[in-house]
């Protein structure tokens, strides 16, 4: 009788919370209490059964129906809404020995930790048809695992789960952990000197292409994790790696490799001197700059070191004028240099948001930057959720950007005027001494040709051919496009009128992934899905810019501030976001439909094909190949970690506990922190989720406003308080091996 | 907490078994509280104790799993006199499964109240309205409240100055509690899962001997109002 007169108090005004509902109850029982105070007969009131039972269904199905209705919001209010996953991920974590993280790629090496306490020797399978390799001891039963699947053999044939064994101190427990393996990616697109070739690489298949205008592709396997690819004349092309540390140069008509040399590994890009006498090569590992080598020779001429991590590289009008975009800080360096030896010359032209990309115009006094925004003066944004795609014209020798070119165009093609359905997320710029102008649009899926003299971009549209999410395009000396799609794993080659004339097919078709590997189709689509724009010109490609991070700090709406995270390696780290405001990945399709009022296409089952996606993208690696790590030094590094007692929420081995905390317990200092500070920005919500700290050398700026710029400022300066770590009791020396230990990870 | 007697103040044994059975109540309780504070001391100590997050955190372990444990031993106070009664149908059970399921009762109302003290000054620091902010929080403290008023309708002569005249609806909360704290560890950030599915997993199948039918043999002889 109670439960039906607080179900029947709370319909009055139903509060979907577990509070509501037992207070409700409270209310109740003190009602029945007073009745039978003042009528004590009611209390040797007895009903027949039958009587009971229809006076309690009567009661109870109002209220019963009121709480069904509100049975998601109850659910969402409680934090039940994706309980499982989350409950699911700490089971596997907490179940020692435990191996971090979940997902194996079969395109490139990945780092592994082991965590297995009071055991001596660990030796891991990744797979039935990997090779048992042993772990390295780091201390506190902590271990790592250097991978290598072209050395140590693929885990399995297909993909989807395996079981890795892992064997501690002789004994073998199994561990499952979810198996990827990538198809043929061609990204950005490099046209050779007459324009009759055009050239790009597949990171995932370390292939090089060079296609012709008819169509016709030369493949050839080069080193590990080939990144970027020019041509050094009509008939060679260098190509640089992220995880072989040669640059090759390969016959364009043969495929056959004709030199190689030692330059470093970890290279982003590679751009070509107006001379052709010079490769200037960005590398962003241990070593962060600009390589010089001399063509033909191929002989390294110099190093020269950067503060930042390097991004896109262009040469200037002539050999010793370089410019290379950082993504953080969001700005452009002009480097000057005699005989391949760079320094910066003067100020950096601060963009505010990084170059998403950059094409040289023939010549050198201009470049084309694609952004997401332009701010000049610096510091984030103040407009809540705001992206703005523009294409700015920097002049080389000012060094100051001339024009200002919005590209997200709005239509009445759309259902609601003001939605935006042209020219979003610039991503291949192809540039002519003419003043032409080739743009591959992947937010959109489209191709514009901007000509010279013409006032109005012609608009070639992508949506119905395999073509998704373009990001490279040239225009050969003929007139014809050629557009390049990594989700489809395909070159596409135009007509002048935007026809498809040859499709160059890298990886096997929708049709065929559906039968064979839908596990691969489903990612496809949904790495569609995360370049593809909102009706409000936003896509997640937007801030994470290729599943990574811009560095960048958008505000959130009323003020809030947050620093983009990556969205690599995240698979089994529910919930997510800063503030872990969303229990599952599939669940931040709400957020595209409601606040960027949905996406340009319906696609059944998006949330679901974005969440394969992003569960499939492996975290970003490790700066230390393992022959470069200091293992004495790692080793001290993790006493540090303990003695700081950073594992009590950075635990072994995903270095998160999954776990929230409220901001005032972590960070006493900054519990005030709805109020407005630094130009009337606040900091998010008092709710801060505990991020893995695998690969959190790239995760820059740190903590959850952003506001230390590096790891050191994370330990020191923004610690007053001792209270994010006993880092207050390190000395200099484990400090140091501290941040050593991070940085590896 | 005094669930099967029918009213708090119903107590039919003779005096001198039932100031045994209060003295064994206020002994548990007390037992629990100080080993719960002295194993937390005991712990801070031995890891240092000079960082303060630690010793919140585990002034706040401490406390709570002492909580925990009591309340489960309280709810398994019933099931196991049930199971008991079946091998000893002559012994005067009852009494002392009422005795032990009040003192755990209390036991456990008390240190929750330490919990959440310690959890709000210590580890929140008073900043006290993230409590509203994260629902295992909001769940710790429905939980308590709900133990409170348990707590308060466990002593037969408050019950009476406060002309309580049903109270088994209120204590029946005690598994909504324990659902709450199920839910409070699960979203917690430092609570083993593993080891709350363990213990969850025990309770319930202990609870299944409440299904076990009550024999006369260890009734009270106060009204049933099951």
């Amino acid at each position: 009788m109670v439960i039906a007169l607080a179900l029947s108090l709370w319909c009055l005004h139903p509060v979907p919370a577990a509070w509501a509902l037992v207070a409700a109850y409270g209310l109740g029982w003190l009602g029945m209490n007073a009745l039978v105070a003042l009528r004590p007969e009611l209390a040797e009131l007895s009903l027949s059964r039958p009587q009971a039972i229809a006076l309690f269904a009567l009661l109870l199905v109002p209220p019963v129906t009121v709480l069904v209705r509100h049975g998601s919001e109850l659910l969402t209010e409680e934090s039940l809404v994706g309980f499982g996953e989350n409950v699911r991920d700490h089971l596997r974590l907490e179940r020692t020995p435990a191996i971090a993280p979940p997902v194996v790629v079969t395109d490139e090496p990945q780092t592994f930790y082991v965590y297995a306490p009071d055991a001596r020797q660990v030796e891991v399978r990744l797979g039935p048809t990997a090779k048992m390799r042993a772990a390295v001891e780091l201390g506190a039963g902590l271990f790592r695992l250097d991978y290598d699947p072209q050395k140590d053999g693929e885990p399995q044939a297909g993909e989807g789960a395996t079981q890795a064994i892992l064997r501690v101190d002789g004994k073998s427990v199994e561990r499952t952990l979810t198996v990827v393996r990538p198809r043929a990616h061609p990204r950005w697109l490099r046209p050779s000197p007459d324009r009759k070739l055009a050239c790009t690489v597949s990171e995932e298949t370390d292939a090089l292409l060079v296609v012709s205008s008819d169509g016709d592709a030369l493949r050839t396997h080069v080193g590990d994790g080939p990144t970027d690819c020019a041509f050094v004349t009509s008939g060679e092309v260098a190509v640089v790696h992220q995880f072989d540390d040669s640059l090759w140069l390969v016959d364009a008509k043969s495929g056959s490799v004709l030199q190689k040399s030692r330059v470093g590994d970890f290279a982003a890009r590679l751009a070509v001197s107006p001379s052709g006498r010079r490769l200037a090569i960005a590398l962003d590992g241990v070593r962060r700059g600009v390589v010089s080598v001399a063509v033909p020779s191929l002989r390294v001429e110099a190093f020269s070191p950067l503060e930042v991590s390097p991004d896109w590289i262009a040469f200037g009008a002539d050999d010793d004028t370089l410019v290379v975009s950082s993504r953080r800080p969001a700005e452009l360096l002009r480097l000057r240099g005699k005989d391949g030896r760079y320094r910066i010359g003067g100020a950096p032209l601060v963009l505010g948001y990084p170059a998403v990309t950059v094409a040289r115009v023939p010549g050198g006094k201009q470049l084309l930057v694609a952004t997401t925004d332009y701010r000049p003066e610096g510091g984030p944004n103040p407009g809540n959720h705001f992206i703005q795609d523009q294409i700015l014209t920097v002049d080389v020798d000012a060094f100051r950007v001339v024009r200002q070119w919005l590209t997200a165009r709005r239509s009445a093609r759309q259902s609601h005027p003001g939605d935006v359905d042209e020219g979003v997320s610039p991503m291949g710029l192809d540039a002519e001494a003419d003043g032409s102008l080739a743009i591959a649009f992947a937010g959109t899926d489209e191709v514009w040709q901007v000509r010279a003299g013409e006032p109005t971009p012609r608009v070639y549209p992508l949506d119905e051919l395999p073509l998704a999410s373009p990001h490279g395009i040239v225009r050969f000396a003929d007139g014809n496009l050629l557009v390049s799609s990594p989700p489809d794993g395909t070159l596409g080659v135009l007509g002048p009128g935007g026809q498809l004339r040859t499709l160059v097919r890298l990886a096997p078709d929708d049709d065929t992934l559906l039968r064979s590997d839908p596990d691969a189709l489903e990612r496809r689509m949904g790495e569609h899905d995360f370049y593809e724009s909102t009706r409000s010109g936003v896509s997640c490609q937007s801030c994470h810019l290729h599943a990574g991070s811009d560095g960048a700090l958008h505000d959130l709406g009323e003020h809030r501030l947050s620093p983009t995270s990556t969205v690599r390696g995240v698979a089994g780290t529910a919930p997510y976001l800063r503030d872990a405001s969303y229990p599952r990945v599939r669940d931040l399709d709400e957020l595209s439909r409601t606040l960027y009022r949905g996406f340009l296409r319906a696609a059944p089952g998006r949330a679901e094909t974005l969440e394969a996606y992003v569960d499939g993208l492996p975290r970003l690696p490790s700066p230390l190949r393992p022959a470069d790590r200091d293992l004495a030094r790692e080793r001290a590094g993790v006493r540090a970690f303990v003695k700081a007692r950073c594992a009590t929420c950075h635990a072994f081995p995903a270095f998160t506990n999954l776990g929230q905390h409220p901001l005032a317990s972590i960070f006493p200092d900054r519990a005030d922190a709805h109020a407005p500070d630094r130009a009337g920005a606040r900091a998010p919500d008092d709710v801060i989720d505990t991020p893995s700290l695998l690969s959190v050398r790239w995760a820059a700026p740190y903590l959850n406003d952003g506001r230390a710029p590096t790891l050191r400022s994370v330990i020191e300066a923004w610690n007053p308080t001792n209270h994010h770590g006993d880092t207050a009791h390190l000395t200099a020396r484990e400090r140091d091996d501290l941040l050593y230990f991070l940085e590896s990870l | 907490m005094d669930e099967e007697s029918g009213s708090p103040s119903a107590q039919a044994a003779p005096p001198s078994g039932r100031d045994r059975r209060r003295r064994l109540a206020a002994g548990i309780v007390l037992a629990l509280s100080a080993t719960a504070l002295g194993l937390v001391g005991l712990f801070v100590r031995s890891q240092g104790g000079s960082w303060r997050p630690t010793e919140a955190l585990w002034l706040a372990r401490g406390t709570g799993w002492t909580a925990l444990g009591s309340l489960m031993l309280a709810l398994s106070a019933t099931p196991t006199g049930r199971l008991l009664a079946r091998f000893r149908p002559r012994s005067d059970l009852s009494s002392w499964v009422v005795a032990f399921r009040r003192a755990f009762g209390i036991a456990a109302a008390i240190l929750a109240l330490l919990h959440a003290a310690t959890v709000l000054g210590l580890y929140l620091r008073g900043a006290w309205a993230a409590v509203l902010s994260f629902s295992y929080l909001r769940a710790g403290l429905v939980a308590l409240a709900i133990l409170i008023a348990m707590l308060v309708t466990s002593f037969p002569p408050l019950v009476r100055r406060l002309h309580v005249k049903l109270w088994k609806p209120l204590h029946r909360l005690g598994y909504l509690a324990a659902l709450l704290v199920l839910d409070h560890l699960l979203l917690s950030p430092f609570a083993p899962r593993a080891l709350t599915f363990e213990l969850f997993g025990a309770l319930f199948a202990v609870g299944l001997f409440r299904l076990l039918p009550a024999r006369p043999s260890i009734s009270t002889g106060a009204p049933s109002r099951e």
